[in-house]
C-alpha cells in the first residue's frame, strides 16, 4: 500500500514546525493530523456526506464551505490558511493530496459496511405491535409505537455478550452499576430542551446497545447529531449495523465528558463542532447530566421498589418533568412575544 | 353522607343493579393533608360476588376523592400533593408519611393516618387512574428531533424483582436476521500498520514543539522504510 500522501503531508507539517515563521495554520495541521492518525474510524473524520465534496477538492476544486462543517479539522486550516488579499490558500498542495486518499478511504469503509452484508430474515414490513399501557410490563416508553424491528445482527451480537468492547482504545466503565444486586439503571434520551424522549429499565448495565436499539427502533429517522459520553464508540457500533441508517448522523462526546477521554481524537468531541457549525454553539450538550441529575431524586425510592412499581414512579416522574419544561418553553415564548411590540 | 349513585362499583367490578331495599350506611374516613375527615357513605351487597362480602360503593371522583375500599378514601388534593413532592424533591414515601402524621398530630385529627403500605397502595392505584401521559415529543424538535443526547442513569431497583421487563435491545431471529461477515478490514484513516499509526500519534501529541520534530524525525525512518518496501 502507498503511504506517500501521508508521509507528504507529515512533511509539510514538519517543515511548518521547523520554519521560524510561525504560520497561524500549524496548529491545525497538526490536530487535523492527530485526527487522521488517530485510532477513530475513517467515518468519523470523514462523514458520508462529505466524501464526494473531499474528492472534488482533491481534484483541484476550491474547498467546498460545506466542507468546513463536515470536517471541522480541515475547515479550520481553511479559514487560517486562507489569505483574502491574492485570495488563495497557502500551503494546500499536500492536503489536496491526502484529502483524495482519505475521501477514497472512506468511501471504501462505507461501501463495505453497506455490501459486506446478507439479509437472513428480511425485518416485517409492519411496525411492532403495542398493547396500550405495555409499557408498564416492559418497562420501556417511548411515546410511540416501535417503528421496526431490531435485527439479530449474526457476527456481532453473541449470545454471551452483546455489547463487549470492539476497539482496544477508548473503554468506558459503568462503576456505579457494579452491584449485582441492582438493575442496570435507567436509559433516557433527551432532546437540547431537556424534553425526556423516552425511557427503558436495563436488566443489565448501560451499553452503546441500549441507545442505537433505542435509535433504531423508534425513531423513523436517525437524529443528525447523537450527544453520548461513550460516542466515540457508540459511532463504529452503529455503522457496523445499521450503516444507511445513521450515514449522516454525527455521533460526539458531549463536552463534560470529554476530558476523561484520552484515547479518541477531536472528531468524536462536540467542541470540535461548536467551532464550525453555528447552529451546534447554543445546544446544551450536559442536558442529560442536568436531567439525571433531577432523575436522582427517585434514586433512593426505586431502590426498594419491585419492577411495577419503579416503572409507573419513573414514568409519572419523567411526565412530570417534561410537563413543566413545556410549561417553561411556553411562558418564556409568552413573553417574548408580550416583548415583541415594546421593541418596535 | 356520600349517597349510592350511578358511578356505583364493586371492586370486583360488577356495575349492574342492586338491592335498594338492602342499603347500609357505614363510616366513611377521607384523609386529606392536614387532617381525617369522619363521613358517612351507602353501600350495598354485591350480588356477583356476595360470598366475598364484596360491596358496592360510590366512586366519588367527583367530590374529589379516592374511594379505596368504602371505609377509606384519600383526598386528590393529598395524593397530587405527594405526587408534587416526589418531582421536586427527594421525597420517599416515608418521609411524606411522616409528615402528613406530624401535620394530623398538630391539627388534632380525629383518626390517625392510615398505614405507609396502604397510602402506597392508594397513591399507585390513583396514579393509574390518571392521565397524567406525555407524548414525549418536544413541541420545538418535533417527532425527529436533529440533537438527541442519550444518557444513562443508576435508577436501578433490585434485581431479583425483574419480572418482565423488555429493553429495545432485545432481538429476534424470527423477525428480522442480519448475517455480517467477519472482516479484518481496518476502520482507521491510516490504513498502514497499527504500530506506526500509533508511534505518529504519539510523536504528534508531543506538547513541547522541539519533542515533537525530534520524534517526528524519528518516524519518517519508519515511513522511508514502509514506502521502500512498498516501491520493491
Amino acid at each position: 500500500m502507498d503511504y506517500s500522501t501521508y508521509t507528504a503531508c507529515l512533511s509539510a507539517y514538519h517543515r511548518l514546525e521547523q520554519s521560524d515563521d510561525k504560520k497561524l495554520y500549524t496548529r491545525r495541521y497538526r490536530q487535523f493530523l492527530l485526527q487522521v492518525f488517530s485510532a477513530d474510524s475513517v467515518l468519523q473524520l470523514v462523514p458520508n456526506a462529505a466524501i464526494q465534496l473531499l474528492q472534488k477538492y482533491s481534484e483541484g476544486c476550491p474547498p467546498d464551505p460545506r466542507l468546513q462543517p463536515l470536517i471541522p479539522a480541515l475547515g479550520m486550516i481553511f479559514l487560517n490558511a486562507y489569505h483574502p488579499i491574492n485570495n488563495q490558500y497557502s500551503g494546500m498542495a499536500e492536503l489536496r493530496l491526502l484529502s483524495g486518499t482519505l475521501a477514497q478511504r472512506a468511501n471504501v469503509v462505507f461501501h463495505h459496511l453497506v455490501h459486506d452484508r446478507e439479509t437472513v430474515i428480511e425485518p416485517l414490513q409492519s411496525s411492532p405491535p403495542t398493547l396500550p399501557r405495555y409499557w408498564e410490563t416492559t418497562g420501556c416508553y417511548y411515546g410511540r409505537p416501535a417503528v421496526r424491528y431490531r435485527p439479530y445482527y449474526e457476527g456481532r451480537d453473541s449470545d454471551k455478550s452483546v455489547d463487549t468492547a470492539e476497539s482496544e482504545v477508548c473503554r468506558k466503565f459503568y462503576s456505579t452499576y457494579t452491584k449485582q444486586s441492582l438493575t442496570g439503571g435507567l436509559m433516557a434520551l433527551w432532546c437540547p430542551h431537556l424534553i425526556c424522549l423516552g425511557f427503558h429499565k436495563m436488566p443489565h448495565a448501560e451499553g452503546r446497545n441500549d441507545i442505537f436499539s433505542a435509535l433504531f427502533k423508534y425513531f423513523e429517522k436517525a437524529p443528525e447529531t447523537v450527544i453520548y459520553d461513550f460516542a466515540c464508540q457508540l459511532a463504529p457500533y452503529c455503522m457496523s449495523r445499521e450503516p444507511l441508517f445513521f450515514k449522516d448522523t454525527c455521533f460526539a462526546v458531549d463536552e463534560m465528558h470529554a476530558k476523561g477521554h484520552v484515547g479518541c481524537s477531536q472528531a468524536s468531541f462536540m467542541s470540535n463542532y461548536m467551532q464550525v457549525r453555528p447552529e451546534v454553539i447554543n445546544i446544551n450538550t450536559s442536558a442529560a447530566e442536568c436531567s439525571n441529575s433531577g432523575l436522582s431524586r427517585i434514586k433512593k425510592s426505586i431502590s426498594y421498589m419491585d419492577q411495577k412499581h419503579a416503572i409507573l414512579y419513573t414514568y409519572v416522574y419523567l411526565c412530570v418533568w417534561n410537563r413543566r419544561q413545556e410549561r417553561k418553553h411556553q411562558s418564556r415564548l409568552e413573553k417574548e412575544l408580550l416583548r415583541i411590540p415594546q421593541d418596535m | 353522607m356520600f349517597l349510592l349513585d350511578d358511578s356505583a362499583q364493586c371492586s370486583c367490578g360488577y356495575v349492574g343493579t342492586y338491592d335498594h331495599d338492602n342499603i347500609l350506611e357505614d363510616a366513611f374516613i377521607v384523609h386529606t393533608s392536614t387532617s381525617a375527615l369522619e363521613c358517612k357513605i351507602q353501600t350495598v351487597y354485591c350480588q356477583a360476588c356476595i360470598n366475598t362480602r364484596g360491596r358496592i360503593g360510590s366512586d366519588l371522583g367527583s367530590y374529589g376523592i379516592l374511594n379505596w375500599n368504602n371505609r377509606v378514601g384519600f383526598a386528590h388534593e393529598l395524593l397530587n400533593n405527594y405526587t408534587s413532592q416526589f418531582t421536586s424533591s427527594e421525597t420517599p414515601f416515608f418521609a411524606f408519611h411522616q409528615t402528613i402524621i406530624n401535620a394530623y398530630v398538630e391539627d388534632d385529627s380525629p383518626v390517625s393516618f392510615c398505614r405507609l403500605q396502604t397510602f402506597q397502595d392508594a397513591w399507585f392505584a390513583f396514579i393509574r387512574l390518571q392521565e397524567i401521559g406525555s407524548t414525549m415529543q418536544c413541541p420545538i424538535c418535533g417527532p425527529n428531533p436533529a440533537v438527541i443526547i442519550a444518557d444513562g442513569v443508576a435508577v436501578s431497583f433490585p434485581s431479583h424483582r425483574v419480572e418482565s421487563l423488555e429493553p429495545p435491545i432485545i432481538s429476534s431471529k424470527d423477525k428480522a436476521w442480519v448475517r455480517l461477515k467477519r472482516t479484518t478490514m481496518k476502520l482507521t484513516s491510516f490504513p498502514g500498520p497499527t504500530n506506526l499509526r500509533k508511534s505518529v500519534y504519539k510523536a504528534l501529541n508531543q506538547s513541547v514543539r522541539e519533542e515533537r520534530i525530534q520524534k517526528l524525525n524519528e518516524e519518517f525512518a519508519k515511513f522511508l522504510v514502509i514506502n521502500w518496501n512498498f516501491s520493491y
